[in-house]
Order: C-alpha cells, then sequence, then structure tokens
C-alpha cells in the first residue's frame, strides 16, 4: 500500500526523487565513464533535507521519533544513511566510487518503505529515556559507516571480477580499500556503544540489561563478525578480496538485524532502534 | 611455561575463538541456550588468549588505546561471568496497603553465588497507584506510591523507566496490575481468616476477570468480578487504584453447578464455613533485578569503547588517507572527470 494518504508522503515522495536523481547521475557517470560528482552530491543532499521534513512532520504529529514500526525505522534510516553518506561523499573523495552500489542500495529501501503501511505508532512510557536517544544515534552512525564502506568494498569486488583475467592493477584500489576499512572500524567503535546504550535502555525499560531476545542476540552476531573481520584483516592478512566480502557479510547482518529479525520474532524488543 | 604462555597468546588462535563465539552464539539461540557451554567455552579460551597475550605482546603496551580497550574487554569478560553468578530476578505481586514480604517472589533466574536472604533486607508498603491510559487504551505513564518501612515510612513515587532501588534491588513498574477481592473465610467456632484472590490483568483482560480458589474447607470455587461496564477503549483516562473501594462490583462465586452475586459486605455459606467479600482492591506487579556489578560492568565498556576510539584516531583517522580516488572537480577539471567502474 502506498502511504498518499498520510501528511508526511508528499516530503517521502519528494526526499525519494531526490535519491532517484543522485543514483540515476552515479549510474549514468559509469556508463559514460565522466561525471561531475556535484550532480550526485546536490540531489543526495536535497532527498535528505526533504526526507528531514517527511521526519520532522511525522514526529510533531504523533509526539515521538520514528523509532517503533518498521516504516518508521525505515524512513528515518533512509534519512540519517543518506545524509551521513552525503557527507562523507562531500568530505572523503575515496568513498565517491562508492555511489553506485551506495545510492541503489538506499533506491530498495526507499522502495520498501513505499510499500509498507504507515499508521501511527506509540511509544510506551518506559521506553521513553535518554539512553534511547543514544542507543538509536549510535546505531544509526554505525549503519551508515557500514554502508559506505560497503559501497568501497561492492566496487573493489566488481572491478576485481573485471579484471580477473587480466594483470592490470586497479591504481585506486589501496586508498579504496583503506577508506572501507578506517569506515569498518569507525563502524565498531559505533556499535559497541550502540550495544551498551542499548543494554543500559532495556534495564531501564524491561528491568533486564540482556536477556537473549533475537533482536539482541542478532546484535551480539553482527558485532561479533565485525571484531573478527578487522581481527582477521590484522592478524591474518588474508586477501583483499576476502575483506571485501566480509564487510559486505557485516552490512548484511546488520540490514538483518534493524530491518528483519524485529519484525519477525515475538520478543517485546520491538524495532526500537 | 613461556612457550606455553606464547601458544596461548597466539593472535592466531583469537580468529578462530572468536568464530566459535559466533557459532555457539547461534546455536546456543538455536537450542534455547539448554547448555552455557557452547558461549562459556569459546568466551573462556577468548580470556586466557586476551590475559596471556596482554602479557606476551609489547605492542600492546606500546599502544595505550588498544591496551586499554583489551584491558577493559578482559574486566567486562570478569565482570560479567561474576555478575552471572550474583545476579537475581524474579517477580511479586504486591496489593495495595500490603508491605513486601520476599516469601511470595517469585523466581527468575538466580546464580549460585546470590544470597538468598538479601531479599529480607526489603521493607516498603505499597500505597496507591495510578495508570495514565490513551483512546484505544495505550498505557502511557505509570506512578506507584510506596512507603518506605523504618526510614520514618517515607513516601516515594516511581514508575517507567525509573525504578524504586533498595538494598541493592530494583524494583520496576510492569503493565501488569489488576484488582483484587479481599475475602474473609470463618469456619464454625474459628476465628476468621482474612486473604486476597488476584485476578488477571486490568484493563488488558478486562473481559475475563475470573480466578478459581479453593477454601480451606476445601471447596473449588470460581470467582469473577462483575463490573458494570468495560475499561473505556475511546478517550483518555486514568486507572487510579483509589478508586477501587468505590467501583460499583460484584463477585460472581461459582461452586457445584450454582451460582451467587455478592456485593461488599455480603456473607455466602459455603461448604465447610462462610464466605465473606470484604471489599475490592487493586495489586501491583513488579519486576525484580539485583545487579550488583551492573554500573562496574557499564564503566568498564565505556572505558574500553574509548581506548578503542583513542586507538583507531591515531592509528587510522589522523593520518592523511593514500592517494586516489574521486576528488570533487574544479571548474576546470569538472568535464575530465573520471570514473573507473
Amino acid at each position: 500500500m502506498l502511504p498518499w494518504s498520510t501528511p508526511e508522503t508528499a516530503w517521502l515522495m519528494a526526499g525519494v526523487a531526490g535519491y532517484l536523481a543522485s543514483t540515476g547521475a552515479a549510474v549514468r557517470g559509469v556508463f559514460t565513464r565522466r561525471l561531475d560528482h556535484r550532480t550526485v552530491l546536490v540531489p543526495l543532499g536535497i532527498g535528505a533535507a526533504l526526507l528531514a521534513m517527511a521526519v520532522a512532520e511525522r514526529w510533531l504529529r504523533l509526539g515521538h521519533g520514528p523509532f517503533l514500526s518498521l516504516y518508521e525505522l525505515l524512513l528515518s534510516n533512509l534519512l540519517t544513511l543518506g545524509l551521513l553518506y552525503a557527507l562523507a561523499y562531500w568530505r572523503v573523495p575515496q568513498v565517491r566510487p562508492g555511489a553506485v552500489v551506495v545510492l541503489p542500495i538506499l533506491l530498495v529501501l526507499s522502495v520498501w518503505t513505499l510499500s509498507l503501511s504507515p499508521e501511527a505508532t506509540r511509544l510506551p512510557a518506559s521506553y521513553d529515556n535518554y539512553w534511547l536517544w543514544i542507543h538509536v544515534s549510535m546505531g544509526k552512525i554505525f549503519l551508515a559507516a557500514c554502508l559506505i564502506a560497503t559501497g568501497n568494498a561492492g566496487v573493489l569486488l566488481i572491478r576485481a571480477w573485471r579484471r580477473r583475467s587480466s594483470r592490470e592493477v586497479d591504481p585506486e584500489s589501496p586508498a579504496l580499500d583503506a577508506v572501507a576499512w578506517r569506515f569498518m572500524a569507525l563502524a565498531f567503535v559505533f556499535d559497541s556503544f550502540m550495544l551498551l546504550a542499548g543494554a543500559a535502555w532495556a534495564r531501564d525499560a524491561w528491568g533486564r540489561f540482556w536477556a537473549w531476545d533475537p533482536l539482541e542476540t542478532w546484535a551480539l552476531v553482527t558485532w561479533l563478525v565485525l571484531g573478527t573481520a578487522l581481527h582477521l584483516r590484522i592478524t591474518w592478512d588474508p586477501r583483499p578480496w576476502v575483506g571485501w566480502l566480509l564487510i559486505i557479510v557485516v552490512f548484511v547482518l546488520a540490514i538483518l538485524t534493524f530491518f528483519g529479525v524485529p519484525f519477525v520474532s515475538v520478543a517485546g524488543h520491538k524495532g526500537v532502534m | 611455561m613461556m612457550r606455553l604462555l606464547s601458544i596461548a597468546a597466539s593472535l592466531r588462535l583469537t580468529f578462530p575463538a572468536m568464530l566459535a563465539l559466533v557459532v555457539g552464539v547461534l546455536v546456543s539461540y538455536r537450542g534455547g541456550f539448554d547448555s552455557h557451554w557452547w558461549v562459556s567455552a569459546p568466551l573462556l579460551v577468548l580470556a586466557v588468549n586476551l590475559a596471556a597475550a596482554l602479557v606476551v605482546h609489547p605492542r600492546f603496551r606500546r599502544q595505550p588505546g588498544l591496551l586499554c580497550f583489551h584491558l577493559a574487554l578482559l574486566a567486562v569478560l570478569v565482570l560479567g561471568a561474576t555478575e552471572q553468578l550474583r545476579r537475581f530476578e524474579g517477580r511479586v505481586e504486591l496489593l495495595v496497603g500490603e508491605a513486601f514480604n520476599a516469601r511470595n517472589v517469585q523466581t527468575q533466574a538466580a546464580g549460585p553465588l546470590y544470597g538468598v536472604d538479601r531479599l529480607r533486607g526489603v521493607a516498603f508498603r505499597q500505597d496507591h497507584f495510578s495508570v495514565d491510559y490513551g483512546p484505544n487504551l495505550t498505557r502511557r505513564k505509570t506512578r506507584s506510591h510506596v512507603n518506605l518501612v523504618g526510614q520514618g515510612d517515607e513516601p516515594v513515587v516511581f514508575g517507567d523507566t525509573r525504578p524504586l532501588g533498595i538494598a541493592g534491588f530494583h524494583f520496576h513498574t510492569t503493565s501488569n496490575k489488576g484488582y483484587a477481592a479481599l475475602l474473609r473465610w470463618q469456619e464454625r467456632d474459628a476465628k476468621p481468616a482474612l486473604g486476597a484472590v488476584h485476578f488477571p490483568s486490568y484493563p488488558l483482560q478486562d473481559w475475563q476477570q475470573v480466578n478459581r480458589w479453593t477454601t480451606p474447607g476445601g471447596s473449588e470455587l470460581t470467582l469473577e468480578l462483575v463490573f458494570p461496564e468495560h475499561a473505556p477503549d475511546t478517550r483518555a483516562w486514568r486507572l487510579d487504584s483509589r478508586n477501587a473501594s468505590r467501583m460499583p462490583v460484584k463477585l460472581r462465586v461459582r461452586g457445584r453447578g450454582r451460582d451467587f452475586e455478592l456485593e461488599r459486605g455480603q456473607w455466602l455459606s459455603i461448604a465447610g464455613g462462610r464466605l465473606r467479600f470484604d471489599e475490592l482492591r487493586m495489586w501491583m506487579g513488579y519486576q525484580i533485578s539485583f545487579n550488583p556489578l551492573l554500573a562496574w560492568l557499564l564503566a568498564a565498556g565505556t572505558v574500553g569503547i574509548a581506548g578503542l576510539a583513542w586507538h583507531f584516531w591515531q592509528k587510522l583517522w589522523s593520518r592523511p588517507l593514500p592517494a586516489g580516488g574521486g576528488q570533487l572537480p574544479s571548474k576546470r577539471r569538472r568535464d575530465a572527470a573520471v570514473v573507473h567502474t
């Protein structure tokens, strides 16, 4: 169902249009081999600003942040992922080649958001404390860092696959690889903070800090796999493509944890991220 | 000895141990955590590996951020294991006016080093409570009033994200609360016995306010609270335990195929004695937790993450990035910008 009837719909549609324009520019650049990066950055930034209006409209109308339903989670993450990727794209030139991977992912999330029911939600009084804000903020930065690293890892894998039969060396590869792992390191720091703040929040919300519910367990698995990937990179020095695949695995696990597990489990810990 | 320590400290051991931990968590999760060894064994190996590595590898000591993170990680492992041994989780339902009694607590989890008498140090009396509801029975603010016994009956108000902290325990209000019928049972020539029958959570189950009770005389009864109307679900309202005494309610008593309806103060003769419906009160359900090392765990985790952030900042983010990648083109270069994909 398309959320035509909700007041934030117009902002959401306009924001998605911005992301679509940005994706179009990035993909066109791949085929034409020429790209003015501003044609990617400007519509991406405008799209994020329009999505911020959608989130603000809903927030003011319902009286709480977009934390609860899958629709709200996707809407708020569309905003933060787009905004943080735009910032990285602007300030760190080495993430720009990853746009052809990152922006289609954002578009898939956009289509998913548009297909969901935007019905109103209610934040339980027992959920509402400052640890929730810290937990949510850390989680969003973690996911954005993973997405940026995945963009570079995806591009590097595509390039490696296309050059598999030649001995030609990609001159950009070391820089893109280094940046991908820097963002994975950043993701690990914020993922750790997210788990810590989540435990403190759960203690106040439910009276226990850890209960091995599905979301907690999968969040821990994601953290462990991310930590293992960083350790593997440092101590075993595997082939670069192994590392890039691991980055993508961590991102897929994070996406499943954020948008899958909370909505297929029956635990009380529903989607508040 | 040093050779053994070197083997235990090998960084190449860390990767399979971490993988084993991932597998252990997943296996335990799928199996409902029947055996803690799937998680405990890899954690033990990782703890030994880390402790040995801190001794053997000078690289840790030369990098304060990394050292701080790994020491904190070790502290989290030790504190977490100790916490598991000493923790307690339970629940209790308290009637308005009733003093907390440790014997009524239903234990959900208790570590082997948890002192069973510890809850006896908790003394308070339940006073009134209120819960705000919005339309569609959406629960909002909960406020529970209690009096701390032995501290001049000091009144305390708490609820939702603010628990009652007493003698190291935390008492959290829950969505579980409801009505209770205070009953008086009298057998011939005996002193009357007083008790309360708690009914299911209200207003969640206001359509089935039914419970079973066996009298001291051995009669099995089904008790039902009959309210003239259901809880309002189209407007905002407040559930206040102080209103229970004014609620127009009847107690339906069913036994041996016969139904009786009692109002407050009415007696009913049953085989073996007489039953009186004294009054209607409310009860509040609490989740109780005892986590003595939680603050230390939080502190160790925070210090560790700060150390890790410091390490990554020094080693990665404060250093210039390798050359390459797309530069934001100047006006002159814009047309010539090339994307490699």
